[in-house]
């Protein structure tokens, strides 16, 4: 699955998407912080965000449970929790 | 009487209550217009040295209360202020000189004409720097109903404060002081103050300190809730040339913060002419609202905005709606089209100096509506006359209620329902009552936030809002503030701001949105449309008043009215 990048997490990542192999939102967060080493610092070490950043479904939802399981072509979108003015 | 507003936007309101007289014109003499600070100015906390201008808007009709920070509210706390209302019109342009606390008036006759700018630097030279100014640009002389009032580069910016100010023929209030701020607790004041400060630098305000708010611009972008041409598309095909990230990479030239603040969201960009700071809601309202991907244009259309003192939100949403009046025929101007940068910057100037029909767009989109006439007043971008800022509402809903009830009108900072809609606790474009208390939530916090005054780019550090806020208030104060205390508080100051707008002839149909948003979808993500109906919003706003408290029609009953402590 992809996962696009905004604001701070793309600049922690250095880049504006990844592609990952995962099934839960936990794993593909893992898979992301091995990809870009940098977005380690968005996630919790049970590999959950902090509370600082947001993670959605295809722009549809955001999701709150990390082991959901996601379906293969979905796209994540990781941003700032502050995502107002 | 301080112990039950606080300060700032609360202080503000039971001033404005007391002091307006019934149903004045925003721009008569007597219309006061009322400076206030709050208990935490001066101390060494982080993001306090902030004060609120409130008054009746000449844009709205309703109570407008506006932030500023930086300098300004230093040297008047130093000069022994809590507020200062002004009423009366001098018969010729004058300075309002406060100087430890005497009060003189001198003339403006060389700084009137001139950009906020320009004239601080003059009266600076006169007055010696010690001085802080705030200042109205040439809009506010000119009563440009959304015109701002300018100092250190920041605006009291919404409501048309600045024209309030020109039409009592005053360009600038001058502070200075020397007095020492006391605190009741000095060593606890200390220690909070750093540990706050510590909490600042963390990933809670990362955005605003390295990439500022343009980087909302992408985001807003992907989620369809980027307004865009008049608010007739949720997303703008030219976001990447426009974004903050790309602005950032081309154009930023340095990063600045107001005084007194460890976070320095200022991030200022190159524009051709100069200098200028921009934020998100500049970029949303110049750029894609007007369906502008240039960014020069953007950069200079903020100058234009900031030189000439008026606000950038309703500037910008001004010039949309009149792109739009002109391509259905409405108004006879073949060059003004969504996209046309040129005609956008001149229109801006017109505006400022109410030339042509800039005289007429000056006036904000609902009064121009009105004269427009045809069905102009379907799309005019407007919550009770203020023009609506860069959240779509028919895709975030919960910030359509929050527009919807403002007692400012169409407003993200005494609302941060976009806060709900950009989470897991509602679905943002079916929202359903499960929003309305957590609306009234973000309400809340923000009436204490706008009264102590504290920066909203703080609001992510805090664990218990309301409970580190009684801390702070009691360290300043000695009063044995409670969280409870508090959020009775904000109630009471968001009633206080509704009961003046009752005062001033408020009625139940000003709380809902243009047709246009609750007639037209527009795209979503995915296949999903965003769309929100006339008596979804009507079901919102009737659950938000019911959990006021408040009547069916939308009233205060007398039994709130006393158990807040507001009957007088
Ligand atoms: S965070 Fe920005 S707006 Fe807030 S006080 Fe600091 S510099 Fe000013």
């Amino acid at each position: 699955m992809m996962i696009e990048l905004f604001g701070v997490p793309r600049q922690m990542a250095g880049r504006a998407e990844a592609g990952v192999f995962a099934t839960t939102v936990r794993q593909a967060l893992f898979a992301l912080a091995e990809e870009c080493p940098g977005i380690a610092k968005a996630l919790r070490s049970d590999g959950s965000l902090l509370p600082q950043y947001l993670v959605s479904l295809n722009g549809e939802r955001f999701l709150g449970d990390f082991d959901e399981t996601l379906p293969p072509d979905s796209r994540l979108l990781l941003l700032s929790a502050d995502a107002g003015g | 009487m301080l112990r039950r507003f606080v300060g700032g936007v609360g202080l503000g309101t039971w001033l404005l209550h007391r002091e307006a007289p019934r149903a004045i014109d925003p721009l008569a003499p007597d219309a006061p217009i009322a400076f206030v600070l709050s208990p935490l100015v001066g101390t060494p906390l982080t993001t306090s040295a902030k004060f609120a201008v409130v008054a009746k808007s000449p844009l709205t009709n309703r109570l407008n209360d506006a932030l500023s920070s930086s300098h300004f509210a230093l040297a008047a706390k130093r000069a022994g202020m809590d507020a200062l209302v002004v009423v009366g019109r001098r018969d010729t342009p004058s300075v309002l000189v406060i100087d430890d606390g005497v009060v003189r008036l001198e003339s403006a006759a060389d700084l009137w004409g001139r950009s906020a700018g320009e004239a601080n630097a003059l009266l600076k030279d006169r007055l010696g720097a010690r001085f802080s100014c705030a200042i109205i640009g040439p809009a506010g002389e000119r009563l440009v109903r959304f015109a701002t009032i300018s100092h250190d580069r920041r605006h009291a910016g919404r409501g048309g404060m600045g024209a309030v100010l020109g039409s009592k023929n005053i360009k600038a209030i001058a502070v200075a002081g020397s007095q020492r701020l006391e605190v009741a607790d000095p060593q606890g004041m200390i220690e909070l103050a750093r540990d706050l400060s510590k909490r600042s630098f963390g990933p809670a305000t990362a955005k605003y300190r390295e990439l500022g708010t343009v980087a909302n611009l992408l985001t807003f972008n992907r989620f369809a809730a980027l307004p865009t041409r008049n608010f007739q598309q949720g997303a703008f095909e030219s976001a990447d040339a426009l974004s903050g990230e790309s602005l950032n990479e081309t154009r930023r030239v340095a990063r600045n913060s107001c005084a007194a603040c460890t976070i320095g969201c200022e991030h200022i960009y190159a524009a051709p002419e100069g200098e200028v700071r921009l934020e998100y809601e500049s970029l949303f309202a110049l750029g894609p609202l007007c369906g502008i991907g240039d960014r020069d244009a953007v950069l200079s259309a903020a100058r234009i905005c900031d030189e000439a003192g008026i606000d950038t939100i309703s500037a910008g949403a001004t010039v949309a709606f009149a792109m739009e009046c002109a391509e259905r025929g409405l108004i006879d101007d073949p060059n003004l089209r969504f996209g046309a940068a040129d005609r956008m910057l001149a229109l801006l100037r017109q505006i400022a100096q109410r030339e042509g029909i800039g005289a007429l767009l000056a006036d904000g989109t609902r009064r121009a509506a009105e004269v427009i006439g045809g069905d102009a007043s379907d799309f005019a971008p407007h919550v009770k006359g203020l023009e609506i800022p860069g959240y779509e509402p028919r895709a975030l809903q919960t910030m359509a209620l929050g527009f919807a009830v403002g007692s400012r009108g169409a407003d993200h900072n005494r609302s941060g329902a976009y806060e709900v809609d950009f989470s897991n606790k509602v679905d943002r474009r079916d929202v359903g009552p499960e929003s309305v208390g957590l609306a009234i939530e973000t309400e809340d916090r923000a009436a204490v936030m706008d009264s102590l005054i504290l920066c909203k780019f703080l609001r992510g550090v805090f664990t218990d809002y309301f409970a580190e806020s009684a801390e702070m208030l009691r360290l300043v104060t000695g009063w044995d503030m409670t969280a409870d205390e508090l959020r009775r508080t904000a109630r009471r100051i968001v009633t206080a701001k509704k009961l003046f707008n009752i005062r001033e002839g408020w009625t139940a149909a000003e709380d809902t949105l243009p047709r246009r948003f609750l007639s037209q979808s527009i795209p979503g993500v995915g296949d999903r449309e965003s769309s929100l109906t006339q008596e979804r919003l009507q079901s919102l706003v009737a659950a938000y008043w019911r959990e006021r408290g408040w009547t069916g029609e939308g009233l205060v009953p007398s039994k709130v009215v006393a158990e807040l402590e507001l009957t007088d």
